[in-house]
Order: structure tokens, then sequence, then C-alpha cells
């Protein structure tokens, strides 16, 4: 039994300290924390953490939480303001925390509180962590041997993969049955030689040591510290007086944090940069502390069975070969025992046949991982919780479990900021508005028709979005450019403009990259076509909305120069049918070309489209299509465009292009040959002496053709068609000779044709 | 022995006899079987270093030490060793050192031609014995695959998968039995400890034919790179057309170090998909747009300056050839060219001369 008694008795022995110095997130010292603390027997554990985190370490009792998990640090007024600290099943810390709650023994964080960290800092978003992990430039940097000077350690044993260091070295030759007190001892030589602490440095380490005595006032006698093997040196021994502490610590500016254990990823834990912890590898180290024996082969076989999961023919013999290649090399690389280096030149060489995409999905799948952390829902709300509440309320929305249809126009400002949060939450998966596709189309650009709903499912989108960030205007656009790596070309254009009516106006860059990377190397010019009139439009869109626009229109042209240079070849030796869908995207790009109106990209397109009308070997259907699109854009003059119809329409052509050529020329508007008669004369002649059985041929095309236009235009192609025949010279609509208007009938449209044209009667 | 200095191109254990006699000299670890050095003394001899005695090992190979530590690693498993990449990555001359650095001889090659049969790889007859005295032992030719497995020496097969597959699988039974039996004479030669296969292949030119994946299973493979950046490639090329053009004796024609690292760009880009500045990406052509491409265009645009043009290596002199190895296939790497002219070049004003040049020879 501990013995908890609050007043150190005279007789007791002097209180023991341990101090246990360990590497951030390594398995090799959890293991070793956790052996330690069994054989110490603490009666309190002290963690390097956030002070003011203390009540959140009784949430792992149970099975509350499941690692990865990151405790969250938000200021209250400000949650965009915040910090992480990222725990993994393996990190000694974790460890530490476990083993004192299963046992009840008091545990503690002992660092600065994150509120003081947070104040210290303004920046947005304070990497991880330990706060002070400048980007280091490599293990053997200055601030990368603070950071892990384990690693600076090993990297100066030749080893680049510090677990197996501590694996090789600090395991198996220290005799002391825990190796914090050589760890201390190489500390304090790496300390010696280290620049001085800077002042927040300074503070925490103060910080700690308070803790520490505050600990052994209690009345504790075996008092475990579990920190950064950097800190070990500056808590071990015979602590300095209080007093020059309690000096620097006195003052500190502090704020109102909310604090809270949000769940996390492996993949998360991986990066380096943000909310990383800055492991590249949590799936191997996961491997090393779970697995004693067999380390390598065992890894191995994950691997070839992971690669089998892609069809991939990998028999044990493989694996055989791998695991001696991998141990081949630890020796030409004079190291005792093979490491993730090792086993992945092994894997790529032996596994992968020389393959890197493959190594990189053995990589993201086995050594970084997918493990998703757990946090039961008795934990406290999130900040990006807190964001939505705040910001709904000054929006005036309220979350009603009655469906509520709301009407934006977005030329109000209230309104504006309405669609960018309900956009915002839509792509965080947090369905609370559904935007009516159809109501909000039939009332104009301006206006959104919107339906909210809160579901009480919908709370837990809102912790599950929390890991993205800590606002919704962080969070969305954290999540938008995570899915901008994976999607293809129409998805980005699709989530670009997304994006933009979200107003992320930080995602749109990276978004814009991904669609440019996309779009070079997507050979279907198809799908290039799909994706321009998304991106004019998001153009546009971002003219009204302000955002940044040389960017989008410097990737826009581009596409329409990938288009100019592709389409040729693409039309190349299709069918009918799909030269009818070509059509389809010629007419899309076209309106997309027109309304981009750029200059330079108009010529070049205008250039490819009539590279298409001259080209005898592709089908009628974009030939005429093309010559129709250039003579609309005044490209092409009539008697030109005349000419053409004449020799498309020639004995030369077999009936069916030929209708396939009217059928392209003629879409989307007859009324062309109503104007012009000598056109309708040159298709009426062609229709008139096609022999009988090309005309059965090509009647279902025609009529299909002229079917499709509205019946007034039809008819008055009709009418100008009959004229041609009865001789009669009149123009298009125009009353017969002979007919008697009259003039209360005609005063009406006369006078609105002369308001329209501006004339006076 | 014959003096090395007369001979056009001397093997690299002539060559760098001295090295080669300094290092097993110096080396006191562990020797694999039959090696002439230890592993770690081999990757000394190909990446470099100096030896305690003050003997300077030259750079043989210029790239990253991991795949050559993983190529040696190989050999001394007794797994046969592959070297993949695109033309003019080294593969040849990295298995020629590795092979004299190891057994101290390079010779015991294999030439892989669409022509190469069987008997290049296991063993052939020599007919006048053959016939007078039927099936002997005297009789049999054999090949340096052959030679190797009695002399516990490395082959070395180049150009593998210009090899017919059906000619290729006869290395499976060498590879996996370690033995190559004989059924005529009903005998068999074992390798000896210290045999092993380095092969080399690239995977993108045309006319390859695949490995089987049962042999591609007893090879591990290491995949040789380009170089890594443009300043080593720069120079790369640069030193390659003043040696080939002493070769050819070319006249003179002053640095053009600024036409020289343009050709180079181009090839980069359009080899890795995306500009320099990484803002642009660009569609790569079906070709391989290798270095050794890359010095070809130079050493063709001084010929032509030097013979045709005014001396100096300008920009009209390289683009015929930039537009020769770009356009391999007709339609879509005329595509991916327009695209890169118009989307990228034509960007770069001080670029102007140079896209005005492809322009013409383009249209």
């Amino acid at each position: 039994m501990t013995d908890l008694s609050p007043v150190p008795s005279a007789t007791a022995a002097a209180p023991r300290v341990e101090v246990m110095g360990v590497r951030h997130h390594g398995p090799g010292s959890a293991r070793a924390v956790a052996r330690a603390l069994d054989e110490l027997e603490p009666d309190v554990v002290l963690v390097e953490g956030p002070a003011d985190c203390d009540h959140l370490i009784e949430f792992l009792t149970g099975a509350r939480l499941t690692p990865p998990v990151a405790l969250l640090a938000a200021v209250a007024d400000d949650p965009g303001t915040s910090a992480f600290w990222p725990f993994a099943s393996f990190s000694p810390e974790w460890q530490a925390l476990r083993w004192a709650t299963e046992r009840g023994v008091p545990a503690r964080f002992i660092d600065l509180p994150a509120g003081v960290t947070l104040a210290a800092r303004p920046a947005a978003v304070v990497p991880v962590e330990d706060e002070d992990d400048e980007q280091d430039d490599g293990p053997t940097s200055p601030a990368g041997v603070r950071h892990d000077p384990i690693a600076a350690l090993a990297a100066a044993g030749g080893y680049d993969d510090p677990e197996r260091w501590w694996e090789d070295v600090v395991e198996s030759r220290t005799e002391h049955p825990t190796p914090f007190s050589s760890i201390t001892a190489a500390m304090v030589e790496l300390r010696a030689a280290a620049p001085e602490l800077d002042a927040h440095e300074a503070r925490r380490e103060a910080h700690m040591r308070q803790q520490v005595r505050a600990a052994l006032k209690a009345g504790h006698q075996r008092v475990a510290v579990v920190c950064g093997a950097w800190h070990a040196p500056a808590l071990s021994g015979k602590l300095p007086p209080a007093t020059g502490d309690a000096k620097l610590l006195a003052g500190m500016p502090r704020k109102k944090v909310t604090l809270t254990w949000v769940p996390w990823t492996a993949s998360r834990l991986a990066r380096a940069a943000g909310y990383g912890a800055g492991i590249t590898s949590p799936g191997w180290y996961e491997h090393l502390f779970t697995t004693q024996d067999d380390v390598i082969a065992s890894w191995l076989v994950q691997v070839g069975a992971a690669l089998r999961d892609k069809d991939l023919p990998v028999s044990s013999a493989h694996v055989i070969e791998a695991v001696r290649l991998a141990d081949a090399l630890a020796t030409v690389r004079g190291r005792h025992v093979a490491g993730l280096a090792e086993v992945t030149e092994a894997t790529r060489a032996v596994l992968c046949d020389g393959d890197d995409s493959l190594v990189q999905h053995v990589t993201a799948q086995l050594v970084v991982g997918e493990r998703l952390g757990e946090v039961a829902a008795d934990v406290p709300t999130v900040p990006l919780d807190a964001d939505l509440r705040a910001t709904a309320k000054r929006l005036r929305l309220a979350f009603s479990a009655a469906p509520k249809a709301l009407d934006l126009d977005l030329r109000r400002d209230t309104d504006l900021v309405r669609s960018r949060l309900l956009h915002r939450l839509t792509l965080l998966g947090i369905g609370w508005g559904d935007l009516d596709a159809a109501r909000s189309r039939s009332t104009g650009t301006f206006r959104e028709a919107w339906t909210l709903l809160w579901r009480p499912e919908l709370s837990v989108a809102v912790v599950e979005a929390a890991q993205w960030g800590t606002t919704v205007q962080s969070a969305a656009t954290a999540r938008c450019i995570e899915r901008a790596a994976t999607g293809d070309l129409s998805e980005l254009t699709a989530l670009l403009e997304v994006a933009l009516l979200a107003d992320l106006p930080a995602a749109a860059s990276p978004l814009l990259t991904r669609v440019d990377e996309q779009a070079a190397h997507d050979g279907d010019i198809a799908r290039l076509m799909a994706a321009l009139p998304p991106l004019v439009r998001a153009h546009r869109y971002s003219d009204v909305r302000g955002t940044s626009t040389a960017e989008l229109a410097r990737v826009t042209d581009s596409l329409v120069v990938r288009i100019c240079a592709g389409l040729p070849a693409a039309v190349t030796g299709i069918d009918d049918d799909a030269a009818t869908v070509m059509r389809g995207h010629v007419d899309a790009t076209h309106a997309a070309v027109r309304l981009r109106a750029d200059d330079d990209g108009t010529r070049t397109w205008h250039a490819t489209l009539r590279a298409l009308a001259d080209r005898p070997d592709i089908s009628g259907a974009l030939t005429g299509r093309a010559t129709r699109l250039l003579l609309d854009a005044g490209e092409l003059d009539v008697a030109d465009v005349r000419a053409r119809v004449g020799v498309h329409l020639s004995y030369g052509t077999p009936a069916r292009a030929q209708a396939a050529w009217v059928d392209g020329f003629l879409a989307g508007g007859g009324l062309l040959l109503a104007h012009d008669r000598a056109l309708l004369a040159v298709v009426d002649d062609w229709v008139a002496t096609l022999p009988a059985a090309a005309f059965t041929d090509v009647l279902p095309m025609l009529r299909r053709t002229f079917g499709a236009m509205p019946p007034a235009e039809r008819r008055n192609v009709g009418d100008a068609a009959r004229a041609l025949t009865t001789g009669t010279i009149t123009g298009a609509g125009a009353a017969p000779p002979g007919t008697v208007l009259d003039p209360d009938l005609v005063a009406g449209p006369v006078r609105t044709v002369a308001l329209l044209l501006g004339a006076r009667l | 022995m014959t003096d090395t200095a007369d001979l056009l191109r001397p093997h690299a254990e002539q060559a760098f006899a001295h090295e080669l006699a300094a290092l097993a000299a110096a080396d006191d670890r562990p020797r694999p079987p039959a090696w002439h050095l230890s592993p770690w003394a081999v990757v000394t001899y190909l990446l470099g270093g100096a030896l305690a005695d003050g003997t300077v090992i030259s750079p043989k190979y210029v790239g990253p030490r991991r795949l050559v530590e993983v190529a040696v690693a190989t050999l001394a498993t007794d797994r046969a060793l592959l070297l993949l990449g695109v033309p003019g990555t080294a593969k040849t001359w990295v298995s020629e050192h590795l092979a004299a650095a190891v057994c101290g001889r390079s010779t015991l090659v294999v030439q892989g031609t669409s022509g190469t049969g069987e008997d290049a790889i296991r063993y052939g007859w020599n007919y006048a014995r053959l016939l007078a005295e039927g099936p002997t032992q005297a009789a049999v030719v054999p090949s340096p695959v052959m030679t190797a497995m009695r002399e516990a020496s490395i082959a070395r097969v180049e150009e593998l998968t210009r090899i017919p597959s059906d000619v290729q699988d006869a290395l499976i039974t060498i590879l996996s039995e370690k033995s190559l039996p004989v059924p005529e004479l009903g005998t068999e030669v074992q390798a000896a400890k210290g045999f092993n296969v380095i092969a080399t292949a690239n995977d993108r030119d045309r006319g390859v034919n695949e490995l089987s994946s049962a042999l591609r299973r007893r090879f591990n493979t290491v995949v040789l790179p380009l170089p890594a950046t443009a300043a080593e490639e720069i120079d790369i090329v640069t030193r390659r057309v003043a040696q080939l053009g002493k070769a050819l004796e070319l006249p003179p024609v002053p640095a053009a170090a600024e036409e020289i690292a343009r050709v180079v760009t181009v090839f980069r880009e359009l080899r890795s998909g995306r500009t320099e500045d990484g803002r642009t990406a660009v569609k790569s052509p079906s070709g391989t747009m290798s270095t050794a491409e890359a010095i070809s265009v130079v050493t063709n645009g001084l010929a032509l300056a030097a013979h045709f043009g005014d001396g100096v290596l300008r920009s009209s002199d390289v683009a015929a050839g930039i537009l020769g190895a770009v356009v391999k296939d007709p339609s879509s790497d005329t595509v991916a060219w327009t695209e890169y002219l118009e989307a990228v070049v034509r960007e770069r004003r001080d670029w102007a001369d140079f896209y005005r040049a492809c322009r013409e020879v383009t249209a």
C-alpha cells in the first residue's frame, strides 16, 4: 500500500525522486518507463505536459480514450489560437499516465500551463508537443539536438533510426536495470555544449522543478518524473533553492483556455509541420512497442500481407529473402540490428521489384499506419463546437430539430456570411444545412435556398471534424486541402467551386496547384474540357467575392492551352456516337472560353476550331459544329460558310456523314437558315436531290435535327423554305404580299419594337 | 600482361588495379566466401574515399550511397542483382565495377540482344570436336555464366530485357538451383561459393521483353535514378560534351553554358512533368529524355554550329535536336511538346529566341 499521508514523518527515509529522461513518442523509452515504474512503485507520477490539464487525466480510466489522442488547448475567446499535445500508445508519457491511473496512483502534468504557453505565443497555431521545437534542420543541428537529443546521439553513433539505436546501444548494454541514469549523464554532456536556454525554456524547467518540490512537500516518498531527456539533468539530483524559480515564474501572462481530448490519427502524428508530432513512422514504432522478438521478420511478414492485398505475388520465400537482405545491409552499414531504413530498402529491392509507388503504399499503410484514435462522448466539448455555436448565435441561426427553410440573398452581408458558414459545414461533413439546388437555381445566382435541420448525431460529426481545426473556417480549409490530395480533376474543380463559395482563400492555392498537376497528367481531353467550365465560373465568382484571381486565371488559361493542344488528336478516329459526346464538350468549352474572355485564349481556341472545321477525316458532327461556332463568333464570313456547307453536302460525301454535318451545324438554333436564304438554298437543294435510298437513310437524323428546334423557329424555317420553292422573295416572317394589316392590331407591336430600337414614331 | 596504356578501353580491374590492391591490403573486415574484398571495401571502392595508408580511392559512381549498399548487400546474400534504370544512368558502369571489386574480374559478360541464344547463357558446342569425338567434355564451349559458376566469379548479363523471353528463362535454373545441367554428358556444373549474377536492364526503352515473374523473383532490384539536381546534370552534360567534342575532333566552339543549361532544363522539366519552379505541371512525352540524349542534342548542336553556323551554339542549333528527342510518338508527344511550348516556354521572357526557333522546327 502506498503511503499517501500528507505530513512526512521525521523517521522516514529521504524521499526518492527518479527522473526518467525519455524520447518523446519513443517506444523504447515507453517500455523502459513501464519497467522502471514497476520497479520503483512510485506514490506519485509527474509527467511533462500542460499543468492545467490535470483534470483530464481521469479520462484515461476505463476505455474512454483510445490512442492516438491529443490534448487540445484553445484560448476561450479565440479558439483559433490553440495547441495540441498528441499521445500514441507507444508514447512514454502515455504509458506513465496509464500505469498511474490503472493503479490509482496520483498523476500530474508538470509543464507550464497551456494558458501560459498560449499567452506567450500569440501565433495562431503553436506547433505541438514540446513548444521548443523550431523546425529542426536535422537531428544534429542545435534546435534538433534540443528537440530530440536521443536521435542526435543515435545519429552520432551512425544510426538513422533512433529507436533501433536505443534497442542496440541503450537496452542491451547498460548494466543498470533502467537506462535513465546513463541517459541523464549523456544529456548533462550535451547540455554543457549547447547554447544557453532561452527564457521560455528556462521558465518551463523552473515550473517543472517547482512541481517536483510541491510533490515532495506534499509528503510523497517515491516520485517518478517522466520528461523529455533534454530536461532530465535540470530535474535530477539536489534541486537548487526554490526562490530563483519562483522569481522566474512570477507575473507570467496567462489566458483563459478550454481544454479537452480530441481523437487523433496516425497520419497526423506523422506530419512534421502544423499539428503533427514529427514522427515519420508511427506504425513502425507501434510495431517496435508491441513486438519483442523477431522484430524484422514479423514486420516484413506484415509488409508481404499488405502487398498481397494489392494482388502482388509475394511468397514466404520472398519475405525470407527480404529479411536476409535487411540483415546483410545492416552488416554492410556496420550496425548490429537492422532498422527501418534497412527494412525499407529490403522491401523495395526484394518485395517491390524496385517500384517506388509500391513502397509508398507500404509506407502509407504500415509505416505510418491508418490507426484512428477515439474519445468517449463524455469528454468536454471541443473548440470547434464552441466556435460553431458562437458563429451561429452571431448570425442568428437556431439549432432547431424541425426543418426550417432559409432563403439567403447573397447581396446582403449577413446572408453572405451565413451562406459561407453553411457551405463550410457541408465541406466538413456536418450536414446541418441542405442546399436546395432546384429552388436556388430558379431564383437566380444571388439567391440560395437552404433547409436547416439539426440532428443529434451532428454533434458527433462536430467532434470528428474537430481534428481538422479549432474554428469552422480553419477546419474547412484543412479538410478541403486534405480532400484535394486524392481527388481527380472533376472532383477538384467541383471542390474549388465549393472552396470559393465557402470563402476559403487559403485552400484555393493548393487546390489550384493540384488542378494544374492533374490537368497536365490527364490524357483524357474530355475530362479536361469538363473541368474548364467550373474553373471559368469560379473565376467569375471570385471576381464578385473579392478573392485573388491571378493564380486562378493562370491555371484556367493553361487549361485552355492544354485543351487546344490535345483536341485535334482526341477527335481523330472516333465514331459518330463519341463525336456527339465530344460535340457537347466542344460547345461547353466554347461557352467557357467566351465567358473567360481572354484574348490569347480565345484566339488559340478559334484557331483550334478552325483546324477542326478544315479536317476531312473526322465526324461531320464536329466539323459542322466547329464551322457553326466560328460563324457565330464572326471568325468565318458568310460566303466562306456557304462554300463550306456546299462542300460538305456535295456528292463526294456519304449521306449519313452529310446529315451528321447538318446536325452539328444546326444544333442549338436554326434561325440562321430562316435569315440566310443562300444558305437555306444549299441545304434545301441538298435534301431535294438526295437519292431515294439515301433520303430514307438520313431521314431519322434530319427529323432529330429539326425536331430539336423550338416550334416557332421550325415554322420560320419552314416558311422560308416554302418561300424558296414558290420563288417568293420576302423577309423572314414577312407578311405574304396582298395581306391587309389591321392598324389596331399592329399598333401595339410596332410601339414595342420602336421602344426596343430607341426609335421615335 | 598487356600494357593497359595502349588499350582503347581497359577493363575496370586493369584501370583501377592499384586502388583494388590498396583496398585489399587495408581491408581487415570479414569477406564472404571467394570475395576479394569485404562488402565495406566494395562500397568504398565504388563511392570513393581515402584509406589509412593515404591511398585516395576515386569515386566511380556519384549517387545515393544507399543504392550501392543495397547492391553490395544483395551480392553478399547470394541473391542475383538486377540494376534497373533508364538509359544513361550508369548501370553498366556500376555492374562492371561491382564485378571487378568483388571477384577481381569484370569480363564474364553476356551481352543481351534480340539475337542472344541459349548457348550464350548455358553452353555451346565445338562442332568439329562434336562430329569427330561425339559429345565429350572437351567439345563443350562454356558460356561466361558457366565459367563464373566454376570459378566462383560474378557473371554479368547486360541488357537482360533485350534477350528473348525463352532465353531469359534459362537463367532460372542457374539462379535457383545454382547448377547447370549438361544432359548430353549426363553431368552438371555446380556453382562454387562466390558465384553470382549482376544483370542490367532498362524499363523505358521500346522493344524490351518483360522479365517473367519467375525470373524477376530471383533478383533483388536496385533502380538507379537520374541525376538529382539540375546543377549536377548540367555538370555531367558539360563534361561529357567536352570529352565527346575532343574525341570527335569538332572545331572548338566557345563555352555554351547558357544553351546547355536551357537544354538540360527542358529535358528535366519534360521528364519530371513539372517546371523547375514547381508552379506548372507539364505532360511527359513517351521518350526517356535521358541525360545521354541531352548530351547528344548538345553535341549535335555543336557540330551544326561549327560546320554550318557562326561557330557559336545558338537556340536554332539545338531546337531540331530537342524536337527529335521529345517527339517519338507523333500523336501524343506532339501534344505534350506543343503544350510545353505554349504554356511554359512562351511565358519565359528571356527564352524568346528559343521559343521562336522551336516554333519554326515544330511547324
